[in-house]
């Protein structure tokens, strides 16, 4: 006999991987009473649900308090993505630090880049424009881009540049005199001196907007001419269609599918600009769409995601007073991304690209090593539930079993095969107390394999 | 102690030492009656990561050598311990030697008896320091050097074992008051770990706790002040655990609390309050009444100073810096020690220093006031 | 694996021999001021007045320049005229960051954001059909960027001992699990949902064959060495494992951090020198013990070097590093001017760096490898004449 997964509680599994940071099958069988499109719904209006308390946190690593590391934003960041009440919130700040990439490395200020993260969460679900309006006054992205250093009279195309090449339009929407024009536009968009790290640590540097140094002259930004300033020059970037079909993409690679399919990208980018580029009835269309349905398993989940899903099945760091959060940010390093440190303007290459042998082993020997242990808190949840309400289980029903209380994961039949055939499982397991132990031990092999396989390396 | 901060008691204003010794009465009185000429910014010690490094720092305790210890938890660089001990001078204000442990010595992994995630600690007369550990839940004891002679604790719930053991404070009997936070109340031990008594538990009632954070022993009556930290108040408890005075409540306005770290109660019976999340701290008289509010007022120091000449592009910035008065306020202080000089130590923990003050007042005859009984109705004066 | 017959050319092997090359990177930012010592500079000792090195400690090089007390076995390497010293090394407009000046020298793009590292690039050169994922092999947490090329396969270890796939498990329990992966990363049939998978398929089989190989290494390993227990003499000794397993690995990669002395320099450097210096001796002399050092050459480098100017126990960020390069190849001595301490010849409290870090890569790439330096760094930056001897000779 097998396990019939119903379909809804596996759609509701794949939402929640992609609209959250993956839920086991309690979790999923807990949700699936509200049927998809509430759930859906909730996802969309995080306001609804609370954000996590975090004075515990401030308090058990206070060593941290001082904001003297990046890597405490990013392990802060990995404990909001297991525990919070507000995943989608989360992940679309994933979304856009991948697109609006600014780093640590240049920053140097990690009150800075945790400003810059919570300006990504806070304005990443609502409108476009308005997020942009907020990026070009944030002071890690002015500095990450030279912003600075752009006055009337020395015009640094930085900031220009890349708000047109990839924060917006993309490449060949514009020409050069363009980017010229939309720069000149930001001079005067700068931050304040902020006191020196020595001897008493850093201080977040502010926005200001210089008049003195804003270049007042006529500019001509795709074909209009007249004394623009930044937020002028953003309403005419919302107003192209590049804008929607870029911001379409990006929707379309971060929740759909690594491979691009243009018909879905257009169908994201008409409900965007008809939206009047509020994102989350984008979003809320998408996951309703057929398209975004069947698309079972065609991401690469990325480091963060791999490493907060994977500890979401843990039911590890679930109290703010654990130790070793710290781990966190340094294993999403160590698998090929660094939070809140991307190498590049450009962020980081996803999808095939994630897959490197160097950062498979730490992938893999992650995912076994916490999935694969009984003492973790949700592994023993999910070998309790399997025990639950049966004596024995035959070894396929405990392969299936394991993949469905996983999150209703699917795997392939060779996966399968490779799994019962090398754990040499034959008889039916017994799984009362008498043998739970045993059972208890095998449970948590199978466990382990499903999170080595190449399957669990796709959301 | 004196000695320790002789640098620092140089003024010709009469301390408070001076003036309790003046004034004959001080001990005999059991509510000591204050001119309160406020207090005065005295001087900035330590800075991040150089000379009289903190990082990470928890705690302070004033040494009976000359010293000021202060209890580190944190470094960037993994080649460090994660503790150090530093030892700052109030005179010279600068030397300081990492006392303990030994980097070398002390294993990546927590285990018992190494010092994982220190949170306070104190002295007793002997010159040993008693440090809480919040993640291996013990008691652990150094000397001045840095050695390490011992610990105690045991993991749990029952009576006698701690979850995440927070502040701790030497009683005038030689005996140890802790703050099991995770366990939501307070326990009482000898100094080599055995179990005297306990009481509290979670809640927000009266007499209940929640995580508490810092303790100390009111030097006049021996009761105990409990910064009832998720509850944001101060508890004063009796001996045997009942709640005699409840301080403070949510909020940001005037003697309200933030989460409260560190707690100390100086000669004259005044609680000194780290309102860490509201980075200030403040000053409640013994009958629970808000006195004060700190803000940081801090300063360079000399080592200050000495780091800056080394990097000529910070001097730059700096003379281009727009409102230096951030430079001087505090940042998440987490714990206050006052000394009987009359100085208030106030370590300044996201700021990488300590902001010391001295408190400035007189303490008032019996014949010097009215009778207590006129104060009933404030309109009177 | 490359062949031993020396046909190979591709590959930058030389008339028969394999080029090796290992680097050490000191993370944090090594003092080279406090390293490689102006000893006869009285401005030295005006600046250094906390952490300045005694010159009657320091190990003298010539007549004005001397090594830190700890590096004796260094020195003893030096006399021998194995090390050659490169002073002021660095890029212009030095970056004070770690993370992004480090970036700099594993991209060797000091003006552009890029995520490809140079070594990656060398390694695609040497091994363009992917033969051996050993081709390159780091020591350390993780992949450095410096050997990251999307792409081209390198094998990131954290020890040898124990290093593998299903670390959690041992024995009969961990080969077990290791067949049951082998089975699940086979090949599958193709249609267009399965290229990703057989992208997982082939790298983790590329992952389990460089884990095979390398559980090889300590077996066959014997030696007289005994390396100190501090992690970086255990990098050099799984380094010098593997070279001697002849697993055709022509790029190593160390790493040892510590060296952000902002405080309470004068003991913690010596400390790390002590131990960098005793495991390069070491491992140099495992390597000659088994005939197995003419072709390996090291070079040492750091992200920056320090303020000019102590800060009253340790120095903070600056610029104007330097760099060794270390091995039989060398011809020893020191290579360029030391960046003066004149204050007017300072760079912001720095050292002003004299010698682009690419001249030395071109150097290694060209005298060493015989490659094209241009493609790989991104131009013609010049190069050290003689700094290594003709291969043949070695």
């Amino acid at each position: 006999m097998t396990i019939t997964v119903s379909t809804d509680i596996s759609l509701i599994g794949h939402l929640m991987r992609r609209a959250a940071f993956g839920a086991p099958a309690s979790e999923l069988e807990a949700l699936a009473g509200q049927g998809y499109d509430a759930i859906v719904n909730d996802l969309l209006h995080s306001e609804r649900h609370p954000r996590l308390e975090e004075d515990l946190l401030e308090r058990y690593h206070s060593e941290h308090a001082g904001d003297l590391s990046y890597q405490w934003t990013s392990s802060r960041w990995l404990y909001r993505m297991i525990n919070t009440a507000r995943p989608l919130e989360e992940k679309v700040a994933l979304m856009w630090h991948g697109t609006f990439a600014t780093g640590a490395s240049k920053v140097i200020n990690p009150p800075s880049m945790n400003a810059h993260y919570e300006m990504l969460r806070d304005y990443g679900l609502g409108n476009f424009r308005v997020l942009l309006q907020k990026l070009s006054r944030d002071p890690a992205m002015l500095f990450w881009l030279d912003q600075q250093t752009n006055h009337s009279a020395a015009v640094n195309e930085n900031y220009g540049r890349e708000l047109l090449e990839l924060f917006s339009m993309g490449r060949g929407n514009y020409t050069e005199d363009d980017v010229r024009a939309c720069a000149r536009a930001f001079t005067g968009w700068t931050l304040d001196q902020v006191i020196p790290r020595y001897p008493h640590g850093y201080y977040p540097p502010r926005f200001v907007y210089r008049e003195e140094d804003h270049d007042h002259g006529l500019k001509t930004f795709l074909g209009k001419t007249g004394d623009w300033n930044g937020d002028d020059i953003i309403d005419m970037i919302v107003e192209q269609p590049a804008t929607a079909s870029f911001v379409a993409r990006k929707v379309f690679g971060f929740f759909v599918s690594d491979e691009p399919d243009n018909a879905v990208i257009s169908d994201i980018s008409r409900s965007f600009q008809q939206s009047g580029y509020e994102i989350r009835p984008v979003l809320g269309h998408l996951f309703r769409s057929d398209a975004f349905k069947k698309a079972r398993f065609k991401r690469v989940k990325s480091p963060a995601e791999f490493v907060a899903g994977t500890e979401r099945l843990a039911g590890a760091h679930r109290e703010a007073h654990q130790f070793g959060l710290d781990g966190l940010s340094e294993a999403t390093g160590l698998m090929g991304q660094q939070l809140l440190n991307p190498p590049t303007v450009e962020g980081w290459h996803t999808g095939r690209e994630w897959i490197d042998s160097s950062f498979l082993v730490q992938r893999v020997n992650f995912a076994s090593d916490r999935l694969g242990n009984p003492a973790n808190p949700g592994i023993a949840s999910v070998i309790e539930r399997i025990a639950s309400d049966r004596t024995t289980i035959n070894p396929d029903d405990l392969i299936e079993a394991c993949l469905y209380e996983m999150g209703a994961l699917e795997a392939m039949d060779a996966t399968k095969q490779a799994i019962k055939s090398e754990l040499e499982l034959a008889a039916p397991l017994d799984c009362s107390q008498h043998g739970r132990q045993e059972f208890t031990g095998i449970t948590a092999d199978v466990l382990r394999l499903i999170a080595s396989s190449r399957e669990f390396q796709l959301a | 102690m004196r000695a320790a901060y002789k640098g620092l008691v140089k003024e010709k204003t009469m301390t408070l030492a001076q003036a309790q010794s003046t004034s004959g009465q001080a001990e005999s009185r059991a509510y000591p009656t204050l001119l309160r000429l406020g207090h005065r910014y005295e001087t900035t010690l330590g800075q991040l990561n150089a000379l009289g490094r903190l990082r990470g720092a928890v705690d302070l305790i004033l040494g009976n050598d000359g010293w000021i210890y202060v209890l580190n938890r944190g470094s960037e660089l993994p080649a460090h311990a994660r503790l150090r001990i530093v030892r700052l001078n109030a005179e010279d204000q600068g030397y300081d030697r990492e006392v303990a442990p030994d980097p070398d010595k002390t294993p990546a992994a927590p285990q018992k008896g190494s010092l994982a995630a220190p949170v306070m600690g104190v002295l007793d007369q002997d010159g040993v320091f008693f440090v809480t550990d919040e993640k291996a839940s013990t008691v652990n004891m150094f000397k001045s050097t840095g050695e390490a002679v011992g610990w105690w604790g045991e993991t749990g719930t029952g009576p006698g074992q701690l979850e995440g053991p927070a502040g701790i404070a030497l009683d005038g009997d030689g005996t140890l008051w802790i703050a099991d936070s995770r366990n939501h109340r307070v326990q009482h031990f000898t100094r080599d770990g055995r179990f005297l008594a306990c009481w509290g538990g979670f809640g927000s009632q009266p007499g209940e706790l929640n995580f508490p954070w810092g303790i100390a022993v009111d030097p006049i009556d021996g009761t105990l002040v409990v910064s009832d930290w998720r509850n944001d108040r101060i508890q004063r408890f009796s001996r045997d655990g009942r709640a005699l005075m409840i301080i403070g409540r949510s909020g940001t306005g005037a003697g309200e609390l933030n989460r409260p770290s560190g707690v100390t109660v100086d000669h004259h019976g005044d609680i000194y309050v780290a309102d860490r999340n509201n980075h200030r701290v403040l000053l409640f008289n013994r009958r629970g009444l808000f006195v004060e509010t700190f803000i940081g007022d801090a300063t360079l120091n000399e080592q200050g100073i000495q780091r800056l000449m080394g990097n000529p592009n910070m001097l730059r910035q700096r003379d281009n810096v727009s409102d230096l008065d951030r430079e001087k306020r505090f940042k998440f202080p987490a714990a206050i020690k006052t000394s009987a000089d009359g100085l208030v130590f106030i370590l300044d923990a996201g700021r990488h220093r300590i902001q010391v003050y001295r408190k400035l007042c007189r303490v008032l005859r019996a014949d010097e006031v009215d009778a207590p009984e006129l104060h009933l109705d404030p309109m009177l004066n | 694996m490359p062949s031993e017959n020396g046909t190979r050319r591709l590959d930058g092997s030389r008339d028969g021999r394999h080029p090796v090359f290992a680097v050490l990177q000191l993370s944090g930012g090594n003092d080279f001021l406090n390293t490689v010592i102006p000893y006869a500079d009285p401005l030295y000792f005006d600046y250094r007045k906390t952490v300045g090195i005694p010159d009657g400690q320091v190990l003298r090089l010539n007549d004005r320049l001397g090594l830190h007390p700890a590096m004796g076995p260094i020195k003893s390497l030096f006399d021998q005229g194995k090390v050659a010293v490169i002073p002021g090394v660095g890029y212009p407009e030095p970056d004070r960051s770690h993370f992004r000046s480090m970036d700099i020298w594993h991209t060797a793009e000091p003006a552009r954001y890029i995520s490809e590292g140079w070594l990656g690039r060398v390694i695609r050169e040497l091994d363009p059909k992917k033969e051996n994922v050993l081709t390159g092999v780091s020591f350390g947490s993780g992949l450095p960027r410096a050997m990251y090329l999307p792409g081209t396969p390198a094998t990131s270890v954290s020890q040898l001992e124990g290093y593998g796939l299903m670390t959690s498990l041992a024995g009969a329990r961990q080969r077990q699990a290791l067949k049951a992966f082998t089975r699940m990363y086979m090949p599958v049939e193709f249609d267009e949902a399965a290229m990703i998978l057989n992208h997982l398929g082939q790298t983790g089989r590329d992952a389990l064959a460089a884990v095979d190989l390398l559980k090889v290494a300590p077996t066959t390993y014997e030696s007289r060495i005994e390396y100190a227990s501090d992690p970086l003499s255990q990098s050099l000794k799984g380094i010098a494992q593997i070279h001697l397993a002849r697993l055709g690995t022509r790029i190593f990669y160390a790493e040892f951090g510590g060296f952000d002395v902002h405080g309470n320099e004068v003991a913690t450097q010596a400390k790390l020198w002590g131990i960098v210096s005793r495991a390069i001796n070491d491992f140099f002399a495992d390597l000659q013990a088994h005939n197995a050092a003419d072709d390996v050459v090291m070079l040492v480098f750091s992200e920056f070097g320090r303020r000019v100017r102590d800060n009253g126990n340790g120095t903070d960020h600056g610029s104007g590093g330097g760099a060794f390069l270390i091995g039989e190849r060398v011809n020893g001595g020191v290579y360029a001017e030391y960046p003066s301490l004149e204050p007017s010849k300072q760079l912001n409290g720095d050292l002003r760096f004299n010698n682009d870090f690419r001249m030395l890569y071109t150097t290694i790439l060209e005298e060493h490898f015989g490659m094209p330096a241009a493609p790989i760094v991104n131009g013609n930056f010049g190069r050290f004449d003689r700094l290594l001897k003709p291969l043949a000779a070695a």
